[in-house]
């Protein structure tokens, strides 16, 4: 395995590190995965999970680029207009660009929480994407996720986590669901870029983390929230109730990167 | 800004190196990072350090100690022998990248620890909220731990989860032998050093007349988190920043 540190995009102002198997030459049948920050974190992800994730990967003999986006971690920002997603967007495009110089035509993209915004727009359009991989990303209710979260209710959990958030901002420390705040697509757009994705072949990962159970709750809600996508190959959907948002466990991170390791491995 | 991978080929060390975007001095300075728990919290306040030396003609280098950021290895298996060995590592390519220029540090958390008490002849030392006491340290970072609701939990081998990271037996002992009120730990030769700390202890201020440092400062912002939440949040710092820059700057004249 080996590492390279790089820079890219335009004047070269984007950042990141690229974890490759031995010498470096992508592999038959191995597609390159691309995964940027969550929220402001820097390119290792947080708690390092995207630098255990490389590793496990090149192991597999998939190469990895984690990068910063333009602005954020060591990444200069990018002087044109246009609005945050477009430019996030240019970002991932950009590093695609990076690593079909060095061979790789197929890709994996990975969003997580507000990563997941780019991510998404790049695996509905591009076509060299083929797996998209979602943490914690859009999610929308359903009439069993409000049942579950009557029985949580019921149960005192809602309760126990509501004070728990009000005693946190009491003390003054921020709630995830304050710093990421962000605008979804609308559940109609999202299942028609879902079905655009999957009708050209691309794999498609959703998996949720109890940190976003006050919008997806039961393993099945992704059927429910999408209903089209029920009979598709390829779909697949993870629930990790026990995992905080971040994956701030050591065992969780564990979990999550077996997870898609072994995912992005039956990608071929 | 030049991303680099240096040390070793066996465990590579990852680091940004900063040239100076004023008219360049003959003079570098390492920013060694804290405990990675403390990583996500100080990450932006490090490199906005780094650009505002570099603005004032220093060269500069920040680096990820091994088995953290996007350096080799695991934590689980790091411990402080090869962190002073990755320090020396890093004032010897700074001084490779800069043109042989002379070499400050300036450490924050346990990267202060270290900076004092690893065998190294460097121009400058800033000691910012340096861990003086590291049994000390360690529990208030169980504490902060078990505060979340969590106990800290053994792994193998005697290794702690602590905070989200797996942290081994070795290097939870040679930083629970850390004591910079110790003479003889504090090995390293600075021509000046400056204690800087944002909530001034009786221990920092023991270590600051030790040290026969000419002032201890006083930065305006906190760098020690207060919860285990706070750790989480990116520290804007741009007092202390300007504070720690300029005292670098002052130095040089």
């Amino acid at each position: 395995m080996r590492e390279r540190a790089l820079r890219f995009g335009r004047d070269e102002r984007l950042v990141g590190v690229l974890s490759e198997a031995g010498d470096g030459a992508p592999r038959v049948g191995r597609p390159a995965v691309l995964v940027a920050n969550v929220g402001v974190h820097h390119r290792i992800g947080p708690f390092r999970l995207w630098v255990e994730l490389a590793r496990a990967l090149a192991a597999r003999e998939h190469a990895m680029l984690r990068f910063d986006h333009a602005g954020l971690g060591d990444s200069a920002p990018r002087t044109e207009s246009g609005d945050e997603l477009m430019r996030a967007v240019l970002d991932v495009r950009d590093a695609m660009a990076c690593l079909e110089r060095r061979g790789h035509h197929r890709f994996v993209v990975l969003g997580f929480c507000s990563g997941v915004d780019a991510m998404h727009a790049i695996a509905r359009d591009d076509t060299r994407v083929v797996g998209a991989a979602f943490l914690d990303g859009y999610a929308y209710p359903t009439a069993r996720h409000a049942l579950h979260r009557l029985r949580r209710l019921a149960r005192g959990e809602v309760w126990r986590g509501a004070i728990v958030r009000r005693l946190n901002r009491m003390r003054g420390e921020a709630e995830v669901s304050d710093l990421y705040s962000r605008s979804y697509p609308s559940r109609e757009t999202c299942e028609h870029d879902l079905n655009q994705m999957a009708s050209r072949g691309a794999r498609l990962l959703f998996a949720f983390t109890g940190g976003a159970q006050q919008s997806f709750n039961h393993l099945g809600q992704l059927g429910e929230m999408f209903p089209s996508l029920r009979e598709r190959v390829g779909v697949d959907e993870l629930f990790l109730p026990e995992c905080d948002h971040l994956f701030g466990r050591v065992d969780d991170r564990e979990r999550i990167v077996a997870a898609l390791a072994g995912w992005v491995a039956r990608i071929r | 800004m030049v991303p680099l991978h240096f040390g070793s080929s066996e465990r590579p060390l990852f680091g940004v190196y900063l040239p100076p975007t004023a008219t360049p001095r003959p003079l570098g300075v390492v920013i060694c990072p804290p405990l990675p728990q403390e990583a996500m919290r100080t990450t932006w306040t490090l490199r906005r350090l780094a650009l505002a030396l570099a603005e004032l003609g220093f060269h500069a280098l920040r680096f990820d100690w091994f088995g953290t950021g996007d350096s080799s290895g695991s934590l689980v298996e790091a411990d402080l022998r090869q962190w002073r060995a990755d320090l020396r590592a890093a004032v010897g390519e700074l001084r490779d990248l800069s043109g042989g220029s002379s070499i400050s540090v300036v450490g924050i958390g346990i990267g202060g620890s270290i900076a004092l008490t690893t065998e190294l002849a460097a121009r400058d030392l800033v000691l910012w909220d340096p861990v003086v006491r590291g049994a000390q340290h360690l529990k208030q970072l169980l504490a902060l731990h078990e505060a979340t609701g969590a106990r800290a939990r053994g792994r193998a081998n005697a290794a702690l989860e602590l905070l989200g990271y797996e942290m081994g037996a070795a290097l939870m002992a040679d930083i629970a032998a850390i004591d910079l009120l110790q003479p003889a730990q504090r090995v390293a030769h600075f021509k000046r050093v400056a204690v800087m700390s944002s909530a001034p202890s009786d221990e920092a201020r023991a270590l600051h007349a030790q040290l026969g440092a000419r002032e201890l400062v006083a930065l305006p912002e906190r760098a020690p988190a207060r919860s285990a939440g706070e750790l989480l949040i990116s520290l804007l710092a741009p007092e202390s920043v300007k504070r720690v820059s300029s005292w670098f700057n002052g130095e040089a004249a």
